[in-house]
């Protein structure tokens, strides 16, 4: 068996007297891409900036390749490290061009034929050839950004990381991207580290994702674990809409309890185990049955429609397919299949 | 990055540099001087010619500024000038009874005017002042005593600033008839005080003044060129200033020093006078003369050194508001 | 650290023991001694009336380059930035030969301006030489396209284009105007060329012109002591005016200077008669006494008219001599060498600044806003011992003074390298030195360029702290033409001015044109 393309052991990482990261584990197998998620602040960049070398540690160690790059007493260089970076603004030199960026990396690798053959193969690979001769200025977004992942394959390291390389393009550029990304690593069979503050990206492209919250771990797991069973409700919001209803479930079978509303009650599917009460995701709940609430919101989505509802326990949402055909204030009956148990808020 | 270290002693290499360049080397020999420009040039490069050891340093400003350097370096110690070549005998005096002059006794001394010469410095040229007034003398002025009119605007250089102004001062002071009363009529009568011989000229030759005392080199230099002005030799006499020039005690390098007060007084030096448009001390070397029948008179500097406080502190309070 | 402290700290240090030498209650006489007030008083007031002025003009000129749809407005751009380059004492001896009485425009026409050599002419001339400068900093905030968009909401909401700029525009560069206007305060404290050249004989006296009189033509301790206090005095001014400014500035950047430049956004019509007015300010101030200077250089004598017949090229015969030659040749190697060295020293500024913080990078603003009389005697007063008389203290006033036109770019430009640009460069498998040699080195050359040529341009020119610091053997350019001056010979003067211009110009020339490059890289 190889070794795993990266390990970080309890990596702790401090700026000044501020914690960034407190004892962060993560591991990635070879060819594997894991989505590091949270909001803005919650040290995504500073876990990147670990382990491609831009900080050192304050505690814990890091394995690259199954070489130890960092801990608290020593580092190796960035460029000594088996690692290629995308950045969030592309982080493209102003004045080079497009051929010069991605020859950059290369200049080791033999002759000068060699290096614009292979910048010239990279480019193609993304569909910039035709811009090679360009600087960053004459560049779209979605350009640069693809100029960037040009540059950080051309080394063919066995880790790329990929600091938020679509926060700052447009939705159809955006899908293009994630596309490309995924190809392409897969294609050199590297593993990836990809920070977002985007759970759909999270989810969509990851082999399992890790939740950061204020420089903690608060969960590692499959992107389907990270949203059916989110550790608690904070985590569940990261990924979607979930709602938390006020009341306790009495477990009848291993993987079933009882929900109980008014005089209502339901036998349903629950996962989770720490808490008491169900946290239920939209799709999980549907219009019409038991449980008798009150239409507070209703929001459109196209595809699916959202409504709020007002129940004995607080307020839960339910999503549907089709337009709306409720309107706020109306009476209505729901039903629920399935939820999560987790603790109060 | 740049080690700082490094940048630091790139920039302490790069200063140290400038030092060298800028001179200072043994054989430097430094003439502070009021002489006009041209003047110190062609006396400068004959010497070069002859003496290709000595490297000359010239530092020309007016009178005022030049005497005021000396003052600063004397108060710090540092006194850089070997020779001194000025525009008055007054400013002479006091370094002579400062002691701060070598005597000694150049080659040729014994051909200036014994009243231009004393046993530390010599005289080199002779300035005249004199009335310039606008072309063809439209106003009639003759004498000293007809500048005091307040029909007339008239222009005097500051004595604090250029030398020549500082010797018209002491002669006009002590003279009798003139004394400091003289330039109580003169500011009364509404003349008014320029900086330099050179600005009384351009205000005449530009219709600001009517005329105005001034050295008769700048009025004919700006004559030659064109300018509507006329030299009047007043009554009762134009006054002769004879350019002084000395060695400071210690000067080095000692012979380069006397050597250029030698060049100064030789004919070679005195030639270079008159060829750049100044009487030389020396009679018979060509240069140019004051007409015939121009009264001239030669001022006993010494009498006037020992009442000169007295005199700039008199004529500070009158023209000083 | 101790570049700072040996550029600025021991010098003023010795400028303060000598002050306080004879104890506080001398120092106090001094202060109080009716010159020393007086002179004061004078600095103070001709430099706040100067600075109203240029901030009125730079605003208007402003307001039309920037805010209104007036054809030609980079050309005019350009026309008012380059009027910086001319040295101000140049531009005195220029207006001089035009307008005073006796000038060109007396010789045409037989109307002048007797009022220019005195108090209205300094201020006047001074005012017009800080213009640009005052331009320049309400420029930059009327640029910011945020303005663009309140002013267009003031008018959605009913206000006509004179009350939008009363109500919104003006109040919303409230920041930056009083910014230009403490700018063109010290500036204008500053200046030694103007009042020298048009005041003298007028008997007008500013704190620079009197400590230059104390220094130069004084032997009296005294006198010398009397000059110390008032370098003092002008260095606290303008420190009180500088302190003032960086904060009104900095508070004037994070207000308006946030958006992107406006260029091509909507703009505002053009009152009628500004273009023409803007125009005619331009060549009234620059191109006529630059015409009205050359004629008199190329006129024999004075007191002829300034008509074909009486040109000649005598009086630049006459002006290049040997002298001037060598003053050129040193004043060439002394610029050079400055801008070397204040480059290198704004680098090592920059690196303290990255690891010490911000309140470094003010010490060279600080420096820059020092006049130069201040720092010329602080100079001689902490190196005279050493270095009297030499090239080499000449070098260091202009470093210490100049240091800050390198650092501003150089450290504006570093900050505007985001780390990511660096980190990308070392996750590429470069090591530290081949990210900065192909790295940081080429974004940061325009900006060295840049200052450097600056630095370069105000020493070729500089005349303020070399009149006091020249000795034997070292008179730079600018001293030779305020020798000339001094003299009183106008004609040779004015040969030397108009080359002197000239070779300012040329050496500008490369400064425009990387600004324009820049601009239109943007």
């Amino acid at each position: 068996m190889s070794d795993p393309a990266l390990v970080c052991s309890s990596v702790g990482v401090r700026y000044g007297s501020v914690d960034a990261l407190v004892s962060v584990d993560l591991e990635a197998a070879p060819g594997e891409l894991v989505a590091v998620l949270g909001p803005s602040g919650s040290g995504k960049t500073s876990l990147l900036h670990a382990i491609a070398g831009f900080v050192p540690l304050s505690s814990g160690s890091i394995e690259i390749g199954g070489h130890r790059v960092a801990d608290p007493t020593g580092s190796t260089a960035p460029e000594h490290r088996d690692v290629g970076v995308v950045f969030q603004h592309h982080a493209l030199w102003p004045h080079l061009t497009a051929a010069e960026t991605v020859a950059f990396p290369l200049h080791r690798s033999a002759t000068a034929a060699d290096i614009e053959a292979e910048v010239s193969e990279l480019l193609g690979r993304l569909g910039v050839e035709h811009l090679a001769d360009r600087l960053p200025v004459e560049l779209s977004g979605g350009e640069q950004q693809r100029v960037s992942l040009a540059r950080a394959l051309a080394r063919h390291p066995g880790l790329f990381l990929f600091d938020e390389p679509t926060a700052h393009l447009d939705a159809p550029l955006r899908t293009g991207l994630l596309e490309e990304i995924d190809r392409q690593r897969g294609r050199e069979q590297a593993a990836g580290i990809y920070a977002t503050h985007d759970a759909g990206e999270a989810l969509a492209l990851a082999d399992r994702v890790l939740v950061l919250r204020a420089g903690r771990a608060v969960q590692v797991g499959p992107p389907i674990e990270i949203y059916e069973q989110p550790v608690d409700v904070w985590a569940a919001e990261l990924t979607g809409p979930a709602s938390v209803l006020d009341v306790e479930l009495t477990p009848t079978a291993p993987g079933r309890a009882r929900l109980a509303l008014g005089p209502a009650e339901r036998d349903i599917e629950c996962t989770g185990g720490a808490g008491s009460v169900p946290l239920i995701r939209p799709e999980w709940a549907s219009l019409g049955g038991p449980f008798s609430a009150t239409v507070e919101y209703v929001s459109y989505r196209g595809a699916r429609t959202e409504y709020r509802l007002m129940t004995g326990a607080g307020t839960v949402v339910v999503g549907e397919d089709g337009p709306p055909r409720l309107a706020p204030g109306d009476d209505t009956g729901w039903d629920v299949h399935r939820a999560h148990r987790v603790n109060r808020r | 990055m740049i080690k700082p270290a490094r940048a630091g002693a790139l920039l302490l290499v790069v200063a140290i540099a400038a030092t060298a360049c800028s001179g200072g080397g043994d054989a430097t020999l430094t003439i502070y001087t009021s002489v006009t420009q041209a003047t110190v040039d062609a006396v400068v490069a004959g010497f070069e010619e002859a003496n290709p050891d000595v490297r000359v340093e010239v530092f020309r400003a007016p009178t005022g500024e030049v005497t005021a350097r000396i003052e600063t370096e004397r108060r710090t110690g540092s006194l850089d000038a070997d020779v001194i070549w000025l525009t008055d005998p007054l400013s002479m005096y006091r370094y002579q009874a400062d002691d701060l002059l070598a005597t000694w006794d150049p080659d040729g001394a014994d051909t200036v005017p014994a009243d231009a010469r004393t046993d530390s410095f010599w005289g080199t040229r002779v300035l005249h002042l004199v009335i310039v007034t606008r072309e063809g003398n439209p106003d009639g002025i003759e004498a000293w005593r007809d500048l005091v009119d307040s029909s007339l605007s008239v222009a005097l250089p500051d004595p604090r600033f250029a030398g020549s102004a500082f010797a018209a001062l002491g002669y006009f002071g002590l003279e009798p008839g003139f004394g400091l009363e003289f330039y109580e009529e003169l500011r009364a009568s509404g003349a008014v005080q320029v900086s330099s011989p050179g600005d009384v000229v351009t205000g005449v030759a530009e219709g600001r003044y009517h005329a105005g005392l001034t050295l008769e080199f700048s009025a004919r230099v700006a004559a030659d060129k064109g300018s509507p002005i006329e030299t009047v030799w007043p009554a009762p006499a134009a006054i002769a200033v004879t350019s002084p020039i000395a060695v400071f005690d210690g000067a080095e390098p000692k012979d380069g020093a006397r050597g250029f007060v030698d060049h100064v007084l030789s004919s070679t030096g005195q030639a270079a006078i008159g060829s750049t448009g100044w009487t030389p001390a020396v009679t018979g070397i060509d240069g140019p003369l004051p007409p015939d029948g121009a009264n001239i008179v030669y001022p006993d500097w010494r009498s006037v050194f020992e009442r000169q406080d007295d005199l700039v502190a008199g004529y500070a309070a009158v023209f000083d508001d | 650290m101790v570049l700072l402290a040996g550029l600025l700290g021991y010098p003023i240090g010795r400028l303060l023991i000598e002050a306080f030498a004879d104890g506080p209650a001398e120092l106090a006489d001094t202060v109080f001694r009716d010159v020393v007030g007086t002179a004061a008083f004078s600095s103070v007031w001709t430099s706040a009336v100067a600075a109203s002025l240029a901030l009125g003009l730079g605003t208007a000129l402003a307001l039309l380059t920037e805010r209104s749809d007036v054809r030609g407005g980079r050309l005019m751009r350009a026309g008012v930035v380059a009027t910086l380059v001319v040295p101000p004492f140049v531009s005195a001896i220029s207006w001089q030969a035009t307008y005073a009485p006796f000038g060109l425009l007396d010789d045409l026409t037989g109307l002048s301006a007797p009022w220019l050599e005195g108090w209205a002419g300094v201020v006047v001339v001074i005012a017009v030489n800080v213009a640009p400068l005052a331009y320049l900093v309400v420029a930059a905030a009327l640029r910011s396209s945020r303005i663009a968009d309140l002013e267009w909401s003031a008018r959605a909401s009913g206000a006509g284009a004179g009350l939008t700029l009363r109500l919104i525009t003006l109040p919303l560069v409230r920041p930056a105007l009083a910014a230009g206007w403490l700018v063109g305060f010290a500036a204008s404290l500053a200046s030694f060329g103007v009042p020298v050249v048009l005041g003298t004989r007028a008997g007008v006296e500013t704190l620079t012109t009197r400590v230059y009189r104390a220094v130069a033509f004084s032997a009296q301790p005294a006198a010398f002591r009397e000059a110390v206090v008032m370098a003092l005095l002008l260095a606290l001014i303008a420190l009180v005016a500088v302190m003032l400014t960086d904060r009104r500035y900095a508070a004037a950047s994070d207000t308006v200077l946030g958006g992107p430049t406006s260029e091509g956004s909507r703009r505002l019509r053009t009152p009628r008669g500004a273009a023409v007015a803007a125009w005619g300010y331009l060549v009234v101030t620059t191109g006529l006494p630059f015409a009205g200077l050359v004629l008199r250089a190329i006129t024999r004598a004075v007191g002829v008219s300034a008509t074909p017949a009486n040109w000649t090229l005598a009086n630049f015969r006459q002006a290049l001599d040997d002298r001037f030659w060598e003053a050129l040749g040193r004043s060439a190697v002394l610029a050079l060498g400055a801008a070397l060295l204040a480059i290198v020293a704004a680098g090592l500024f920059v690196l303290v600044q990255r690891a010490a913080g911000r309140g470094w990078g003010a010490a060279t603003l600080v420096m820059f806003a020092i006049p130069g009389t201040s720092i010329a005697l602080a100079v001689s007063l902490g190196y005279g011992r050493w270095l009297a008389n030499t090239a080499a203290i000449i070098l260091v006033a202009y470093v210490a003074k100049l240091v800050a036109l390198a650092h501003r770019p150089l450290a504006a430009s570093v900050a505007g390298i985001h780390p990511d640009l660096i980190r990308a460069g070392r996750a590429s498998g470069a090591s530290a030195r081949r990210v900065l040699q192909k790295l940081i080195a080429p974004l940061l050359r325009p900006a060295l360029v840049a200052g450097g040529l600056l630095v370069f341009v105000f020493a070729i020119h500089e005349l303020t702290m070399s009149s006091i610091l020249h000795g034997p053997g070292n008179e730079t350019l600018a001293v030779v033409v305020l020798d000339y001056q001094q003299i009183g010979d106008p004609t040779v003067t004015a040969a030397l001015a108009t080359v002197l211009a000239l070779i300012v110009g040329t050496a500008a020339l490369p400064f425009l044109w990387l600004r324009r490059s820049w601009e239109g890289r943007r």
